[in-house]
């Protein structure tokens, strides 16, 4: 309960502090006994309802705004000081059968003092949070900066341009005509990836013209091994969406959706309620037996497409990893729609 | 004497690109072509090529657990479109890699330094031990190994992997009833695992933490592991020590 500061303050400087006021005032009035007294009682008292403020008062007062809680609490701190003052001249009054009034003018100066101290102490605990905080806001901007520039780094994959390059090199030689609409395609994408950035939003259709594109350039490598089923309804073509929103899920789907000879069977759905854009990224892999933690490239692009979302969207977003029937992973986004 | 060389990569336009490139080449003769690791590893034991052109990043099995499924690998040149952090390990261990797309003569170069190195028989396998180190210190851990059974290869997901143990000279993987024993030392192994998931628990010993159930007091300052498929085993005095850290038990 006591801290060792409470301790000292209760058993030696209070009393010193008594007595210091009593050989003071008791110069002045000329009754050492007495000045000691009330200094002692006062500063009891005032310790006494110090104590029962902070017993009672600042647990109610915790939840208020802060201003007004330090100036609560400051008010009380003034007046537990001047009832504490009064009540321990009352009591020394009662003691020695007699009032000393030229005491109060005296102790009041102190009754001042203590919350002054306060006052000073509360101003210096603002400032220093106010630089706290601004500095952490300034920490938090160049944190957003980097969270930006790695989002931008993780749609625009490397290994995906420098394995397309590597197509490129080879239809050069061998099917030019396909070199020619692969390099098209690649323009496209990067085109899209760069400038769509900017953008807080774009219609559903050109999200889907861009991941078709990459795809088809998937496509090229991947050969046989990958299948795709679009089924996009046609009223969800409109719909406003964030740029760049499906790539990295179906990237992943590329990836972690690979069945045992590596095989991709992807499939992408949309569909509209009556709030709700649903789009739905289905894969036949071998599925998410473990927590997607386990799966670091797959968290990476969940997490950036999730804290997207919520900046977009704030709460009126859905994200739903679960497992596909008849195997693989689905992952479903829900966008309100009509909104931006 | 011709390089008999294989080629392996998942994606045909490589392949077929690969081959194109070499074709006019006089120091190679290509042995064949794989289009995924566990076809890489049965074809390198079937036609024991002197060079593999090995790409990283293949479906299933990966380049570096296909090197980890061999008894003996044969030499190597890595070829990737994009990890940086394999190309830090094959820099710091000075092991020859391709970066896609390579020109015709990148590609000649490292053809050319493969035959002298490898006429001066300097042996590529002396160099896998400490390239696992360094991909686990780019914390480039395994996610799959290759187990050689008589009529098939296994892969088996790490995650599966109850716990490991070095038995006569092998390594024994254990998962659920089963017991799979990989043809490397438990050191290459533990080298390629990541340490927050699979901790050494005895000298000869590596346990899934995900599978440790209780952690049983034994004699003078040992315990015993007890694993979530009733398995036991030895927790010696100074490893224990170490888990009492990791687990804050």
């Amino acid at each position: 309960m006591l801290s060792r500061d409470d301790v000292k303050r209760l058993l030696v400087w209070n009393p010193l502090g008594a007595l210091a006021f009593g050989l003071i005032a008791g110069y002045f009035t000329g009754d050492f006994r007495y000045s000691f007294a009330a200094g002692l009682c006062a500063i009891y008292m005032i310790e006494v309802l110090m104590a029962l403020l902070q017993r009672f008062l600042r647990p109610r007062i915790q939840e208020l705004p802060r201003l007004r809680k330090v100036l609560i609490d400051i008010g009380a701190s003034f007046l537990s000081h001047f009832i504490g003052i009064f009540v321990g001249l009352t009591l020394t009054a009662l003691l020695f059968g007699y009032f000393s009034i030229a005491l109060i003018f005296y102790l009041l100066p102190w009754a001042l003092m203590a919350p002054a101290f306060h006052t000073v102490q509360y101003a210096r605990m603002f400032y220093r949070e106010l630089r706290e905080t601004e500095l952490q806001e300034e920490r938090l901007k160049a944190l957003a900066a980097e969270a930006e520039l790695k989002a931008l780094k993780a749609q625009i994959n490397p290994h995906f341009l420098f394995n397309t390059l590597n197509t490129i090199a080879h239809l050069t030689r061998t099917d030019p005509p396909r070199a020619e609409r692969t390099v098209e395609k690649l323009a496209d994408i990067f085109r899209y990836a760069l400038f769509s950035m900017e953008k807080d939003s774009v219609p559903l259709q050109e999200e889907l013209g861009f991941i078709q594109a990459y795809l088809d350039l998937e496509k090229e490598r991947f050969g046989d091994r990958l299948q795709v089923n679009l089924s996009i309804a046609r009223d969800t073509h409109s719909i406003s969406v964030p740029p760049l929103i499906l790539q990295p899920l179906v990237e992943n789907a590329l990836q972690h959706g690979q069945g045992p000879q590596g095989e991709v069977e992807l499939e992408l759905a949309t569909s509209l309620s009556d709030d709700f854009l649903e789009i739905a990224i289905k894969d036949q892999g071998p599925g998410m037996q473990t927590i997607v933690a386990k799966q670091p490239g797959r968290g990476i692009g969940l997490r950036n497409v999730r804290e997207r979302l919520e900046r977009t969207y704030g709460e009126q977003y859905g994200l739903e990893i679960g497992p596909n029937e008849p195997r693989g992973t689905k992952v479903v986004i829900s966008i309100p729609r009509g909104q931006r | 004497m011709k390089l008999r060389t294989l080629i392996v990569d998942d994606e045909a336009p490589a392949r077929e690109r690969l081959r194109r490139l070499l074709a006019g080449n006089e120091l190679i003769e290509l042995v064949g072509e794989a289009k995924d690791g566990v076809e890489a590893v049965e074809m390198i034991e079937e036609t024991s090529p002197d060079l593999v052109l090995l790409d990283i990043q293949m479906p299933v099995l990966d380049g570096f657990g296909v090197i980890e499924a061999l008894r003996e690998p044969p030499a190597i040149i890595f070829v990737t479109a994009y990890d940086e952090y394999a190309i830090r390990a094959f820099e710091v261990n000075a092991l020859d890699y391709l970066l896609k797309p390579f020109s015709q003569e990148r590609l000649n170069k490292a053809m050319e330094r493969a035959q002298e190195e490898l006429s001066t028989g300097q042996e590529f396998a002396d160099r896998i031990g400490p390239l696992l180190e360094s991909l686990r210190e780019e914390k480039r851990y395994t996610e799959r190994v290759a187990v050689r059974e008589p009529d098939r290869i296994l892969v088996l997901d790490v995650e599966e992997i109850d716990w490991i143990e070095a038995r006569q000279g092998q390594v024994v993987v254990h998962v659920g009833q089963e017991e799979h024993v990989l043809a490397r030392t438990l050191a290459d192994l533990e080298a390629r695992l990541d340490p927050t998931l699979f901790f050494r628990a005895h000298r000869s010993v590596i346990v899934n933490l995900d599978r440790v159930k209780e952690i049983i007091p034994w004699f003078a300052g040992s315990h015993k592991l007890r694993l979530t498929t009733g398995a036991e085993v030895d927790l010696s005095r100074s490893r224990g020590k170490a888990l009492r850290e990791t687990l804050g038990w």
